[in-house]
């Protein structure tokens, strides 16, 4: 289904309910031929996200944080709602944390890590399955500060195989989910509870799991979570959502406006909202209130269609992993119930199959998907293909998906 | 070699399409690492390939593979055919250079050069070796032949000097004379090109301005001469040089004469005289012939006589493999005629232009 082109604007078309009377409820705009896999890097966005970017632009396109006039406001109180609409779909209060926004996890990753307190940590503690946001910036955190970094092994069902000794007074950066075949780090509260009560600080990174297993995050004690919007349903930015303990401790080396309350010859007072550390300068605006959007849809998102959008994904990888199994000539990679399917096909490589599935209107990764380390370096497999899936998605995908693939591994 | 091979199709296409040129910066990346032997960088060698393949991925699966062997045959031979042009025409330049054709083994295959006859024509060229199932002996001619050539590079670099290349008992048009400089021309009687620049010499009056001498060069072995009668003549026009060379007659040297005859002149049936001795005369006949022309000089019965036995003598035999000897060693040109004049070698016919404007 084809948008409706009004006035040049670009209108996506809804029901007086507020909902798509189509089969991919918020992205009635996508052209019924687009079968894209590749919601792990970046997902499609559902139309209430675009009109509330589109009209932050057209409306208000204000300056906030800074500014008294009612647009500014305005911004301000939609910044604050996005604030509140993350602490609330992480069940965590904004009496012990804040939310900060970034350009992206990694970005947030690097922020943070940068500006930890000296001499705090005595190691730094990272997992042998992260993707290079989290590997790279504990190599260079580690380095930086002269400290060891210790890279713990999962066993057989994902959970973290550590001693104590791993976690006395360690930093430790660690996913809540991996982005190769979608597994949930196991017992992730009960690291955080060990770190906690060895004198250790906790960074989840949530790239994936924000989007595809955000139960997995709920009430989490995490110092700091950090995740990217347009990984989930959002627009282009990252979010840092932190405790106000460890934002109020970060010796503060990235600095600029919208961070100060005075400033003298040679020194600065910074404001006393916590989440202003992580925040020099002027902010994405349009893209912090299209991502309280992306929020507020994702809430409704089961009242309207009867399943969460997270139970929607994993039905339709549950039957796209189960086609796969049918199809002969290829390897899937790992067995978990995410919201991703990874594969090697045995007579072509994975990065040309990728470039023909293109050419049959299908999107989807190929390659070592920022796991380098882990799937080139430890496991040295071959690149590979990698499904992964969004409330965009439908039945129909998934199945012209098994057919495409199948009638090439079956000729090639 | 895909992305060698990408790279020639995207210079073509980035020569008329802006859109190309990002890939073309790619491609070249590419194959700057490919030709020093580096492996590429980038994916674009795979790009391109997938690319190519994809829609026959879509349509047909189990066509991919044959395709990509033939993808990788057809850049092969791409880009083997770049290389073995890029030789071609660098040797061909070279060859223009030094010897005044691309094709030393047959200059009038080539547009380039000025019209001249081959003097390597008989010897087996790569073409000719390879055809004869001699693969060995095919590259070992190209390499002689190469190696010929950049041999001669530093004599067509000197200034020349023909009176370093005369033959004995030269013969100068209208007789020496001191106060002019002197040439030398490089001629096979039976060589039509030879008697094209003979015609512009006239034309030119360049005799009148240079002492103008020659060196006769029956091109082929003597068991085989190209032109049939030409080794006959040669004898002949020497064994007259080194009879006149003490006493050159009033009306102009014999020899002179002669070369007119045949290079302007023609039979009462309207046949050319040197095509006569290269057609259709056999040897007696063309001696025959040459004794008339001596008759007519002046020449009576017992002086032809003594010419036609100076004309068999070893003595003759020598100043002409001597002759010879001087093209093939100290010249080293690979055309007749060659004309060594104003401090230059000129290969090939000169026009009646460039004659006119030595001095």
């Amino acid at each position: 289904m084809h948008p409706r082109i009004i006035g040049g604007v670009r209108r996506l078309r809804r029901s007086p309910a507020g909902e798509d009377a189509t089969d991919r409820p918020g992205f009635a705009y996508l052209p019924a031929d687009t079968v894209y896999l590749d919601a792990a890097c970046q997902s499609m966005r559902p139309a209430p996200v675009i009109e509330a970017f589109d009209e932050y632009f057209r409306t208000r396109n204000a300056c906030g944080g800074r500014a008294s006039y009612e647009s500014a406001r305005q911004v301000d109180a939609g910044v604050a709602d996005t604030r509140a609409a993350v602490l609330r779909t992480l069940g965590l209060s904004s009496r012990t944390h804040a939310v900060s926004f970034t350009l992206n996890t990694t970005y947030g990753l690097n922020l943070l890590l940068a500006q930890l307190p000296a001499g705090r940590f005595r190691r730094v503690v990272t997992t042998v399955t992260e993707h290079n946001a989290v590997f790279l910036s504990t190599i260079a955190f580690a380095r930086a500060r002269g400290i060891d970094r210790v890279v713990l092994e999962r066993d057989a069902l994902g959970a973290l195989m550590y001693r104590d000794a791993d976690l006395t007074d360690a930093l430790v950066v660690v996913s809540a989910q991996n982005n190769v075949d979608g597994a949930v780090t196991a017992d992730l509260p009960g690291l955080v509870a060990d770190a906690h009560r060895l004198g250790g600080t906790v960074i989840v990174d949530a790239a994936q799991a924000m989007a595809h297993a955000p139960e997995v995050l709920r009430s989490l004690a995490a110092d700091a979570i950090c995740f990217s919007g347009h990984k989930a349903y959002g627009p282009s930015l990252g979010v840092v959502v932190a405790t106000q303990e460890l934002l109020r401790s970060l010796e503060v080396g990235f600095v600029g406006g919208g961070q100060v309350s005075a400033v003298s010859a040679d020194d600065f007072v910074l404001l006393d909202e916590p989440h202003t550390r992580l925040e020099p300068g002027l902010q994405a605006w349009g893209e912090i209130l299209a991502f309280g959007a992306a929020l507020r849809w994702r809430e409704a998102y089961p009242r309207t269609v009867g399943e969460s959008v997270e139970q929607r994904e994993r039905r339709l990888t549950r039957a796209l992993r189960e086609g796969l199994a049918e199809i002969p000539h290829l390897t899937v990679f790992g067995d978990a119930d995410g919201a991703l399917v990874s594969f090697r096909a045995h007579r072509v490589d994975s990065n040309r199959l990728a470039v023909f599935l293109s050419k049959a209107g299908i999107s989807a990764r190929s390659g070592y998907f920022c796991a380098h380390y882990w799937l080139r370096e430890r496991e040295r497999v071959e690149p590979l293909l990698r499904f992964s899936l969004g409330a965009h998605n439908t039945e129909q995908d998934v199945e012209r998906c098994l057919d495409v693939l199948g009638r090439m591994l079956r000729g090639l | 070699m895909l992305c060698i091979a990408a790279f020639l199709v995207l210079l073509v296409l980035a020569a008329v399409s802006a859109k190309y040129r990002r890939l073309l910066g790619t491609a070249w990346r590419c194959v700057t690492r490919r030709v020093t032997f580096r492996p590429c960088d980038t994916s674009f060698r795979e790009d391109v390939k997938n690319s190519m393949l994809a829609p026959l991925a879509v349509r047909a699966p189990r066509l991919v593979k044959p395709a990509s062997i033939a993808i990788e045959v057809t850049a092969w031979i791409m880009v083997l055919s770049l290389v073995v042009s890029l030789y071609i025409v660098g040797k061909s330049g070279l060859n223009l250079f030094v010897y005044g054709t691309c094709n030393p083994q047959d200059t009038q295959a080539c547009s380039l050069s000025a019209g001249a006859c081959s003097i390597d024509a008989g010897a087996d060229d790569f073409g000719s070796a390879l055809g004869k199932g001699d693969v060995i002996g095919a590259f070992a001619a190209e390499f002689r032949s190469l190696g010929k050539t950049f041999d001669a590079l530093p004599s067509r670099l000197k200034d020349w000097d023909a009176r370093e290349y005369l033959p004995e008992a030269a013969s100068y048009v209208g007789g020496y004379r001191d106060e002019l400089p002197v040439a030398v021309e490089v001629i096979d009687p039976g060589c039509r090109f030879c008697a094209e620049l003979f015609r512009n010499i006239e034309s030119a009056g360049f005799a009148e301005r240079q002492n103008l001498a020659y060196i006769p060069y029956p091109i082929g072995p003597d068991a085989a001469p190209k032109f049939t009668n030409s080794p006959l003549i040669t004898d002949y026009l020497t064994a007259i040089r080194l009879t006149e060379q003490a006493d050159v007659p009033a009306q102009g040297a014999t020899d002179w004469r002669i070369l007119e005859h045949i290079f302007t002149g023609e039979r009462p049936d309207g046949v050319a005289w040197q095509t006569w001795f290269n057609e259709q005369a056999s040897t007696e006949q063309a001696e025959t012939q040459l004794q008339d022309w001596l008759a007519e000089a002046g020449y009576d019965d017992a002086d032809i006589q003594e010419i036609a036995r100076l004309a068999a003598s070893d003595r003759v035999h020598d100043i002409v493999a001597d002759g010879k000897r001087i093209v093939e060693e100290e010249i080293r040109t690979a055309t007749v005629p060659t004309l060594i004049a104003n401090g230059a070698l000129h290969p090939g016919v000169v026009s009646v232009d460039q004659l006119q404007g030595m001095r």
